[in-house]
C-alpha cells in the first residue's frame, strides 16, 4: 500500500510541480496516473523512490515513512520501469534481470533460476534469451526484459513511467495484455505514468487525473468515462470515448452481486424455495469458498423433482461457463449466445466468483447503461 | 613535429638523390646499432613513463570532475591551457621553471602533455553514457559507485582507451623534442643530425619514432577494441 499525505514539490525555480497531493494506493492495486505533459505525474512517481525529494508531506509504504529507509534499499524494494527501457547494453539479459539480486549479493545459482522462471512467465525461453545482449532484441522484447528485471527480486511495488511509450501500437497492445496477464499472476502494486487514455482505461483498476500538479479525479476507467467530473476530464476523455455502446461497459461494472448461495448437497427443492424467495433464476453452487457451478431454473426443471423430491442441487447439470469480470458485456453476451447457456459465472482475477450475468437480467442492464436516470427513476418506482 | 623534420630532411637532401640518402642511413642502423637500441629504449621510458603518470592521474581526476563541479572546471580548463601551449615550448619552459635539463623535466614536459586526452576522454566518456542508464540504476538502487562500476566505467572503457591510445602516439612524436633539454631518445639523432647537417642521422632519429608512433596505434586500437564490451560492439 501506498499513501501519499499532503505531498507538496516544488522546484529551485519556484514551479510547482505537485501541489497537495493526498491519496491512497491499495495493495495489489493498478493505479494508472495520467495528465497532460507538466502535470506532475512523473513527478509523483519519482518521488516514491525518492528519485525526487518531496518538499513537504510524506510518503508512506505499508505505513513506513519512505523518508526513514535508506534510499537504496528502498528502490531495491521496489520495481522501476522507465519509457527508455534502459536494458545496460554491454551486460546480457541475464545479467540485465540480475541488476538487483546482484547488489542483494544472491547466489549464482539463485539467480539463474530466478532468471529461468521469469523469463518463462512471458515464454521467452530462457536457453535462447539469457546470454543475448539488448540489442539483439526487438523494442518489445527489450521492454519485456525491462519489466522482468525490475520483478527480478518479486518486489511488492511496481513503478512504471510510461513503459510503453516508446513502442509501436501492436507492440503496445500485445505488451498491455502481458502485462495484465502478468498482473494476474504477481499481484502487485502497481504505478504506472502514462498519457494515453486507452492504455490507462485498458490497464487500470482506478486512474488519477492529474492537472497542474492536483488531482482532479480518481476512480475507475467506467466511473471516469461515464462521470467525468468536470469539462477538463471530458476533454482529456475525448469526446468519442464517452459515447460508449453499452456493450463496452464491463463486465464487473453490472454483474448481478450478492449472489444466493447453496452447497452442492443442499436439497433441489430447497435452491427451488430460495429461487422463489429471492425473485431470481439462477443460484450459485459452492464448496468451501470454491466455486462449483451455476444452477440455473432451466437446469432446475431437468431435475423432475415431482418425480424425485430427494435430489440434490449437485445432480443437476451445473452450468460451469465464466467470463471475466474485466471483460466487457460483448463479450459476456458472446459467450451466453455461444454456450446457449441462460447465466455465466463471473469471475475476478484471482479466479474468485464475484458475481453473474443472467440472461433474463439483460434487457434490465442495457436499458440502465442505455439510459442511466430513467432507469434509476424506474427502480425508485418499483420499490 | 614531423612535418618540421621533413623539411629540415627535404632541404638537405635537396641536392643529392632520396637513395643516397636511404642508403646511407640503412648503413647507420647497421654501424651505429647500439646507439639506436639505447635511443629506441630512452624513447619508450620517455613515453611509457609520462602516459602510465597521466592514466594514474587523468583516470581518476576525469571520474572526480564528472562527480563535483569543482573539480571539473579546473582540470578540464588547465588541461585544455596546457595543450595550447606549442610542445617544444612547454620542454623549453622547463628550464626557466627551475627543473633543469635532463630526463625528469623531459618527463615531467610529457607528463603535462600525456592528461589531457585521456582526462577529456574519461570526462566524456562518462558523462556521454545515457543519462536513462544512469537513472534507471538509480532506480535500481546503485550506490554512486556501483553505478560507476558497473555501467559507466563499463560503458565508457572504450573512449578512455581511445584517449590513451590518443596521447601515446602523441607523446611519441612530441617526445623527439625531448632531445633539445638533453632528454636523450630518438629526438637526439634528429638534433645531432640537423646541427651537423647529416639527413642519414636525421633519418635514423626520425623513421624508428614514426614506426614506433604507427606500432603503438595499432597495437592500443587493438586493445580497444578488445576492452569494449560484447555487447556493445555491431
Amino acid at each position: 500500500m501506498v499513501v501519499f499525505e499532503d505531498v507538496r514539490k516544488v522546484y529551485d525555480d519556484e514551479t510547482v510541480a505537485v501541489d497537495g497531493l493526498n491519496l491512497t494506493v491499495e495493495h495489489g492495486e493498478f493505479m494508472v496516473f495520467i495528465g497532460p505533459s507538466g502535470c506532475g505525474k512523473t513527478t509523483t512517481l519519482q518521488m516514491i523512490n525518492r528519485l525526487k525529494e518531496p518538499t513537504s508531506g510524506r510518503i508512506l509504504i505499508d505505513g513506513k515513512d519512505t523518508k526513514d529507509m535508506r534510499n537504496v534499499d528502498l528502490r531495491r524494494n521496489m520495481g522501476y520501469v522507465i519509457q527508455e527501457i534502459a536494458l545496460f547494453p554491454h551486460m546480457t539479459v541475464a545479467q540485465n534481470i540480475c541488476v538487483v539480486p546482484d547488489l542483494l549479493g544472491w547466489s549464482k545459482k539463485q539467480k539463474e533460476t530466478r532468471t529461468r522462471e521469469l523469463l518463462e512467465l512471458v515464454s521467452l525461453d530462457p536457453d535462447i534469451y539469457m546470454d543475448r545482449f539488448p540489442r539483439e532484441l526487438s523494442g518489445g522484447q527489450q521492454q519485456r526484459i525491462g519489466v522482468l528485471r525490475a520483478l527480478a527480486v518479486d518486489p511488492d511495488v511496481l513503478l512504471m513511467d510510461e513503459p510503453f511509450g516508446g513502442l509501436d501500437p501492436l507492440t503496445r497492445d500485445q505488451l498491455h495484455e502481458e502485462l495484465k496477464a502478468l498482473q494476474d499472476k504477481v499481484q502487485k502494486t502497481i504505478i504506472f505514468v502514462t498519457h494515453d487514455m486507452d492504455e490507462a482505461l485498458k490497464l487500470a483498476d482506478r486512474v488519477t487525473l492529474m492537472r497542474d500538479g492536483k488531482l482532479v479525479q480518481v476512480d475507475s476507467p467506467e466511473e471516469i468515462l461515464r462521470n467525468p467530473n468536470d469539462e477538463f476530464v471530458a476533454d482529456f476523455i475525448g469526446s468519442e470515448r464517452r459515447l460508449m455502446s453499452p456493450l463496452d461497459v464491463l463486465v464487473r461494472e453490472v454483474m448481478l452481486e450478492d449472489l444466493p448461495t447453496l452447497r452442492p448437497d443442499a436439497s433441489a427443492m430447497d435452491a427451488l424455495r430460495l429461487m422463489q424467495e429471492k425473485n431470481t433464476d439462477y443460484i450459485a453452487i459452492t464448496e468451501d469458498e470454491t466455486f462449483v457451478g451455476m444452477l440455473s431454473a432451466h437446469r432446475l426443471q431437468e431435475l423432475r423433482l415431482e418425480e424425485d423430491p430427494d435430489s440434490r442441487v449437485g445432480d443437476a447439470d451445473l452450468v460451469t461457463v465464466t467470463v471475466d469480470s474485466r471483460q466487457t458485456m460483448m463479450e459476456a453476451v458472446h459467450r451466453l449466445a455461444e454456450t446457449e447457456e441462460h447465466v455465466l459465472a463471473v469471475m475476478n482475477r484471482r479466479g474468485k466468483l464475484v458475481g453473474a450475468i443472467s440472461r433474463g437480467w439483460l434487457p434490465d442492464i442495457l436499458a440502465k447503461e442505455m439510459w442511466p436516470k430513467e432507469a434509476a427513476g424506474y427502480e425508485m418506482e418499483e420499490s | 613535429m614531423f612535418a618540421h623534420t621533413l623539411v629540415s630532411a627535404l632541404t638537405l637532401t635537396a641536392n643529392r638523390t632520396f637513395g643516397e640518402s636511404m642508403m646511407r642511413f640503412f648503413n647507420l642502423v647497421v654501424t651505429r646499432q647500439a646507439d639506436l637500441r639505447i635511443a629506441l629504449y630512452e624513447h619508450m621510458l620517455l613515453v611509457l613513463i609520462p602516459v602510465g603518470i597521466a592514466i594514474c592521474i587523468a583516470i581518476p581526476l576525469g571520474i572526480l570532475a564528472t562527480r563535483y563541479r569543482a573539480v571539473e572546471i579546473p582540470a578540464i580548463g588547465l588541461a585544455n591551457v596546457g595543450q595550447t601551449i606549442p610542445s617544444l615550448a612547454l620542454i623549453a619552459l622547463m628550464i626557466p621553471l627551475g627543473f633543469g635539463i635532463g630526463r625528469r623535466p623531459a618527463y615531467i614536459a610529457l607528463l603535462i602533455y600525456a592528461i589531457l586526452p585521456i582526462l577529456r576522454n574519461t570526462f566524456t566518456g562518462i558523462t556521454s553514457v545515457d543519462s536513462s542508464l544512469k537513472r534507471a540504476a538509480r532506480g535500481m538502487g546503485m550506490t554512486d559507485l556501483q553505478m560507476l562500476w558497473k555501467v559507466e566505467l563499463p560503458l565508457s572503457f572504450p573512449v578512455i582507451m581511445a584517449g590513451i591510445r590518443t596521447s601515446t602516439v602523441i607523446i611519441i612524436g612530441t617526445a623527439v623534442l625531448a632531445a633539445y633539454i638533453g632528454g636523450g631518445g630518438l629526438g637526439a639523432f634528429i638534433v645531432t643530425g640537423l646541427g651537423l647537417v647529416r639527413d642519414d642521422l636525421i633519418l635514423l632519429g626520425a623513421v624508428p619514432s614514426a614506426i614506433l608512433a604507427i606500432i603503438a596505434d595499432f597495437v592500443l586500437g587493438r586493445l580497444e577494441e578488445w576492452v569494449t564490451p560484447r555487447g556493445l560492439k555491431v
